[in-house]
């Protein structure tokens, strides 16, 4: 399913964070997830976080990739550490399903988002474009070496956002 | 028990071990008097997994499968799902129906799959009420059935967030379906809402 080598997608699962350039391509699959992908234009270089929940829980968790409020930050810096320039770097956003309606992911998808564009917004980097919400899993194709962004929802034909 | 969440320990592991083998018989039971073909059904792993894991479930995440999901509420909260191919979840419509040659989920092919994941549920649960030592767990009220088809990762991922929202390992009861001695590519998830302890 993954890696580099064997011609198929980087597959990021809950809680990843990954960077990437040129030929590489990640891929995830989301529910009330959301993948946050990251690029800077000028180097041709982007991340993908694949996060599950809005904040971090207080008890000891060190896996920052789960979670949009230490996530995102620390998709920066690594962005950041790998030559790119923050006041260049946009985002786009993907997932947060409402997959079934008798529970917790009812709401926590839509919480996800929230939270993801409200930390953003404080690191003031744009979110230019969104494919989230209503109630069908996801899949995201992310290419870091040029920004495109290839969405699909199972039995639709694929977008690029 | 703990709140709503149940506590995974050794001796909670052991207790769901023993109601799931007797929920696991009489859910054979009721498939076997509702198909008309002899199927049992057998718990394969009561095992707590790291999150990441618990994705490959269901085979590739990013395969489309169908699940007839029931919540749980009450005194033991959760989720009992049955998943399956479509080719399985056909071939289980055909049975019932007798109508060959169906491809795709109309209203009658869902609700094939939706009356046999009351009744198999329904069976598991009575079981394991009824074998449960706790009487914490004696009052389990089950939603009705709703069909989903969606990316097996999609929908793990639903299933799996309540746990996910305060652990790292997830729990999960899983059985197997054999029908006349084959295998049947069928899972009967059950979720609870753990705490590790």
């Amino acid at each position: 399913m993954a890696g580099i080598g064997n011609n198929l997608p980087r597959f990021v699962n809950m809680g990843d964070i990954v960077i990437g350039n040129g030929e590489e391509r990640f891929s995830t699959v989301l529910g009330s997830c959301i993948a946050i992908m990251m690029y800077d234009p000028s180097k041709k270089m982007g991340a993908m976080a694949h996060i599950l929940l809005p904040q971090r829980r207080t008890i000891g968790d060190d896996k920052i990739g789960k979670y949009a409020d230490v996530a995102i930050p620390e998709m920066l810096e690594q962005l950041v550490k790998k030559g790119c320039a923050i006041r260049k770097i946009w985002a786009k956003l993907a997932g947060g399903a409402a997959m079934f309606n008798a529970s917790s992911s009812f709401l926590i998808g839509e919480k996800n988002l929230v939270a993801a564009q409200e930390v953003l917004e404080k690191k003031s980097v744009p979110v230019l474009a969104t494919h989230c919400g209503g109630t069908k899993g996801r899949r995201a194709l992310f290419y870091p070496g040029s920004g495109k962004i290839i969405i699909t929802i199972n039995g639709e034909p694929e977008v690029e956002i | 028990m703990s709140g709503n969440h149940y506590v995974i320990n050794s001796k909670s592991i052991k207790q769901l071990e023993i109601a799931f083998k007797q929920g696991a018989s009489e859910a054979g039971n009721a498939l076997t008097q509702w198909i008309g073909k002899p199927i049992s059904v057998h718990l394969d792993s009561i095992t707590p997994v790291p999150l990441g894991e618990s994705m490959n479930l269901l085979g590739q995440p990013d395969e489309p499968v169908c699940c007839c999901i029931m919540h749980l509420e009450g005194a033991f909260r959760g989720r009992l799902a049955l998943a399956f191919s479509d080719e399985s979840g056909m071939a289980l419509s055909e049975m019932l129906t007798g109508i060959p040659g169906s491809n795709e989920w109309g209203e009658l092919e869902k609700s094939a799959a939706l009356e046999s994941a009351n009744i198999l549920g329904c069976a598991f649960l009575n079981a394991m009420v009824q074998s449960a030592a706790s009487k914490d767990i004696a009052t389990v009220l089950p939603s009705p059935p709703s069909f989903h088809r969606d990316y097996a990762m999609s929908l793990l991922q639903g299933l799996f967030l309540e746990q996910a929202m305060i652990a790292d390992r997830v729990l999960f009861v899983r059985t197997q379906f054999f029908m006349e001695g084959k295998a049947l590519v069928w899972h009967l998830l059950f979720i609870p809402d753990t705490l590790e302890s």
